[in-house]
């Protein structure tokens, strides 16, 4: 087990801390946090219900996570970089803002930050939509071709599932995922 | 013992079978319904609890796995959206979705169930309070998010149960009418006919009637019992019927031993009767036979008297000889009677002796010829071969050739009558045969049956016209049986008749016994004659038939004659002349030397002259014969006492005194007049006592003439008294007697007498000739101790 061991181990402790911040009136700050903390356990949750084809992990057992945007996750990425999926063992990536010249091949799930809303589209162009998992925290990503939207309600985090792209993706979506996402 | 023993069988021994079908099959039924039951019940929980269980555990894994997502992602109504898919089970009482402690979501809406999760810890279905519960873990990447927990009730259990209840139930009501259906049948085919045949059985045991039959309705077990009952009751019946039959028998036997008792005191009274009817017989034979006697004495005499030519009353001869022949045929009837009563009444013995066939045929034919000749009948002895001597009764077979001949001679009529004799072999060893042949008037078929009763003639003028009692055949009948052989009748109507006596010539058995017993008396007389010196006559029989050299050397040699045999004229001179001889006898038809020139050369010479010769011939010529010097003339064929008698006078004698002891004066006076020409000296006495004392008084007496039956002393107690003197005991005796003797005295005078003569059936002669043998013997006896 090893190292994988011990990060299994650790996210429940993180957890439950993360569901103590959800829970307890904090700051803002501390909020905002919070919410990407709750963002970040998101994509890690995520990956337990998509299945990725051997063909679009380019690295034998690895996964790909890129951050897009400006840093807000904070230590909070550090939590899921390292952990183990049925995947293969996630590699947090943080790209910083988007420029042309970013180097988005590698990315095996593509996460785009609410600082890059303006750039969306020129982001989606350079992604092919239907090999990388696409998640955005803004609205309306799917409209801009992105698989799923994370969005705030009633204080919780919920998303959304573009359902025209749901039978075109080379990698599979639980269906118990898309019936979250999709009502 | 049958009623204790089936109280004591055990109630279900008792019990009917009727009730036994039912009740097995009714039991049999419901133990397989009831086994049938349970196991599906246990079967049926069994496998409803596992599939409670199992759906139970599926349900919840399926729910908790479909439910992930919504955990994961703290979606609280999609789980309950989830959750209530388990509304489709109607038996789910409860889902319930629990996370971090709390519940998450749940179904029904709204409910709160505190404290499920701590119903029991960890995962796996139990059961509860009539419920089963499940906990299954949510794990999304082998991380418990949450639990889900389920409650089911156990309604459709409790539905299956009811369900099973209508089923068996159903089967049970099912399963009775079945049973009622069943032992209908039964009832109808096996235990309906069985207690009828039951009952059927008892019936005909109590009535006892073997002959009914059991009716056979199938043909199954039931069918093979009537089957062996009805064979058993056959074979009941055939025992009954045995046992009806032995009953039968019983009382027949029992009716037969009575009729045999009263059968047998009949019996008894008859013999009783009989006894006193023979005793009545025995005397009156004594009492007829004696004055029978005188008379037949006396007109023989007169008959005697009146022939002698001297006195010239030829003409009165014919009346005495009526008188003589009606007293002979008295006599002979009388004998009859007493014979044939004696036979009947058992007591009638045998008397076995030896004695010569031919001699007996000579006797007979003595007797028989006369009448033969009186009727114009022609008689021919025919004998085959050699008879020999013959064991048997002599006077019984006597008497039935007697009887046979002169109802031949009777029957006849200027006819033939043939006497023939042979000795034969067959099946009953050595036989004597005698067959009386005639061709008189015959015997008609239905006569012939009765031919041999008492009394029976074949009709009623037979004894008008020929006289006679009806006796003589069933007389000799009895006889022939008695000697061990049978009488046989031939006869056709008007053709004649042939009756065949046949018997053994050895009575066996008691005959043996006789004949040793007759045999030792013969060897006592024997003896006695031998013990004695005597002379005999010399006598010399000069005739060339070998024949009657035969007879008279069987008839003259026991009477103190000495046979010397010439067979031809010649040989006889020879002899003539070489010794001496008392008295020659002659036959006249001889070949070559014939009779008459015998007797002349015989006459002519002087050692010769005075030899007495008595001619003995069938010519009848008595002038010549006397003529030529002959001493007597007898014509053949002759009796043996007529022969004795005759040659009597030529013995070497002289006269003597004789005894006769006799309680009837008539025979005292026969016997007187008897003897009167010879030259005894006779001394009469009238009883036993009498006797002895003359013989006291009187010495030298020669012969004893003794009566049996007499007043004061009789003869057999004389016998004995003289047997105790030894100087009369040698005295020789002759009895006279009309006393029937008995076997055993019989037997007990031949030891001590030398001759037993019956009154009434001896002649002059033949007394003359028997006191002649004796005293002969007696004179030569004398005369050769003397010189
Ligand atoms: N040879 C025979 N021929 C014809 N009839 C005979 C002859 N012998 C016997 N019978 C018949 O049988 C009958 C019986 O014979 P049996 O000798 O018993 O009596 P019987 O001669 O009449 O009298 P007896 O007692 O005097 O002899 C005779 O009466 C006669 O009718
Ligand atoms: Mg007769």
């Amino acid at each position: 087990m090893g190292a994988c061991a011990q990060r299994h181990l650790s996210w429940p402790r993180w957890l439950a801390l993360g569901v103590a911040l959800v829970a307890a009136p904090a700051a803002r700050a501390q909020a905002a946090d919070v919410a990407y903390q709750i963002k970040a356990s998101y994509i890690y949750n995520f990956l337990q219900f998509v299945h990725f084809p051997t063909d679009v992990l380019q690295g034998a057992g690895t996964l790909n996570v890129c951050i897009l945007g400006e840093d807000r996750f904070g230590p909070a990425l550090d939590e899921i970089d390292g952990a183990t999926t049925p995947q293969g063992q996630l590699k947090v990536m943080r790209l910083g803002r988007f420029s042309s010249s970013a180097a988005l091949d590698g990315c095996n799930v593509l996460y785009l930050v609410d600082s890059e809303r303006q750039g969306v589209d020129s982001i989606m162009a350079k992604v092919n939509e239907t090999r990388v998992l696409t998640i955005g925290e803004f609205a309306p990503f799917i409209r801009h071709g992105g698989l799923i939207e994370l969005f705030e309600q009633n204080d919780m985090i919920r998303f959304r599932i573009n359902e025209e792209l749901l039978n075109k993706t080379a990698f599979k979506i639980d269906a118990q995922l898309v019936q979250l996402g999709v009502k | 013992m049958a009623r204790l023993s089936a109280d004591t069988h055990p109630w279900w021994r008792r019990t009917s079978l009727r009730l036994k079908l039912q009740s097995s099959i009714v039991g049999y039924a419901l133990l397989v319904l009831l086994i049938c039951a349970v196991s599906l019940t246990w079967f049926a929980n069994t496998y409803f609890h596992q599939k409670a269980q199992r759906d139970l555990q599926m349900l919840g894994e399926v729910l908790a796995d479909n439910s992930r997502a919504a955990v994961t992602f703290d979606d609280a109504g999609s789980a309950a959206n989830i959750l209530e898919a388990s509304k489709g089970n109607p038996h789910i009482r409860m889902a319930m979705i629990l996370k971090d402690g709390k519940v998450f979501a749940a179904y029904p809406p709204g409910i709160t169930s505190e404290g499920v999760d701590r119903l029991r810890p960890g995962d796996g279905v139990w059961l509860h309070e009539d419920h089963y519960y499940v906990s299954v873990p949510i794990v999304v990447a082998k991380d418990v998010k949450g639990r889900l927990y389920l409650q089911s009730d156990l309604q459709e259990w409790e539905e299956v149960k009811g369900n099973l209840y209508k089923v068996f139930s159903g089967l049970f009501a099912g399963l009775l009418v079945l049973t009622g259906i069943v032992s209908y049948w039964l009832n109808m085919h096996i235990t309906r006919p069985l207690s009828a045949l039951s009952t059927w059985a008892t019936q005909v045991s109590r009535a006892k009637d073997f002959n009914a039959r059991a009716v056979k309705h199938n043909d199954d077990e039931v069918g093979t019992l009537v089957d062996s009952l009805n064979t058993m009751l056959a074979e009941l019946a055939k025992q009954e019927s045995i046992r009806s039959w032995n009953e039968i028998l019983e009382t027949e036997i029992r009716e037969r031993k009575e009729v045999e008792r009263d059968l047998i005191a009949m019996r008894n009274r008859a013999e009783a009767a009989n006894q006193a009817k023979s005793q009545f017989l025995a005397n009156m034979s004594h009492e007829l036979r004696t004055p029978l006697n005188a008379i037949i004495g006396y007109s023989e005499m007169l008959q005697d008297v009146m022939t002698d030519e001297e006195l010239d009353r030829v003409e009165l001869a014919g009346d005495v000889d009526k008188i003589r022949s009606a007293g002979k045929h008295l006599l002979s009837l009388i004998n009859d009677i007493l014979d044939l009563s004696k036979i009947e009444a058992g007591k009638m013995d045998l008397s076995i002796e030896a004695f010569n066939a031919d001699e007996l045929i000579q006797d007979v034919i003595g007797t028989i010829a006369p009448l033969a000749e009186s009727r114009g009948n022609r008689l021919r002895i025919n004998v085959e071969g050699e008879i020999g001597i013959i064991y048997s009764d002599v006077t019984k077979i006597r008497q039935i050739l007697f009887n046979l001949l002169s109802n031949a001679v009777k029957f006849t009529h200027q006819g033939q009558v043939d006497l023939t004799c042979a000795r034969i072999h067959d099946v009953h060893g050595e036989q004597v045969e005698f067959s009386v042949h005639d061709s008189g008037i015959g015997i008609s078929q239905e006569n012939l049956e009765v031919l041999f009763k008492p009394f029976s003639q074949a009709d009623a003028s037979t004894t008008r016209k020929y006289g006679g009692t009806g006796l003589g055949l069933a007389i000799s009948r009895s006889y022939a049986k008695m000697l061990g052989g049978e009488i046989v009748v031939a006869s056709e109507v008007g053709k004649g008749s042939t009756f065949t006596v046949k018997f053994p010539v050895q009575m066996e058995g008691i005959g043996e016994l006789f004949a040793e017993r007759e045999a030792t008396g013969h060897e006592r007389a024997a003896s006695r004659e031998l013990d004695e010196p005597l002379e005999q006559t010399q006598l010399l029989l000069i005739d060339d038939d070998e024949a009657v050299h035969n007879i008279l050397q069987y008839q003259l040699s026991r009477h103190g004659y000495m046979i010397h045999s010439a067979m031809s004229g010649k040989e006889g001179l020879k002899k003539a002349f070489e010794e001496n001889f008392d008295v020659i006898v002659l036959d006249i038809l001889m070949p070559e030397m014939d009779g008459w020139q015998v007797l002349q050369k015989l006459k002519s010479e002087a050692k010769t002259m005075s030899i007495p010769v008595v001619l003995y011939t069938i010519v009848a010529d008595k002038e010549k014969g006397y003529a030529l010097g002959a001493d007597d003339y007898l014509v053949k064929p002759i009796s043996k006492s007529k022969l004795l008698t005759t040659l009597k006078n030529y013995r070497r004698s002289s006269s003597n005194k004789i005894l006769l002891i006799d309680d009837d004066r008539h025979t005292l006076e026969l016997v007187d007049a008897y003897l009167a020409d010879m030259d005894y000296q006779l001394i009469k006495a009238e009883n036993g006592r009498e006797g002895l004392d003359i013989l006291q008084v009187e010495q030298g007496t020669m012969i004893i003439l003794l009566d049996l039956i007499m007043p004061v002393m009789n003869g057999f107690e004389f016998i004995d008294e003289v047997r105790k003197h030894p100087e009369f005991a040698k005295i020789p005796i002759i009895v006279i007697s009309a006393h029937d003797l008995s076997n055993k005295e019989r037997s007990l005078l031949l030891q001590h007498t030398q001759v037993i003569i019956k009154k009434g059936e001896y002649s002059r002669q033949e007394l003359i000739g028997n006191i002649e043998t004796i005293l002969g013997n007696q004179r030569d006896a004398r005369k050769r101790s003397g010189s």
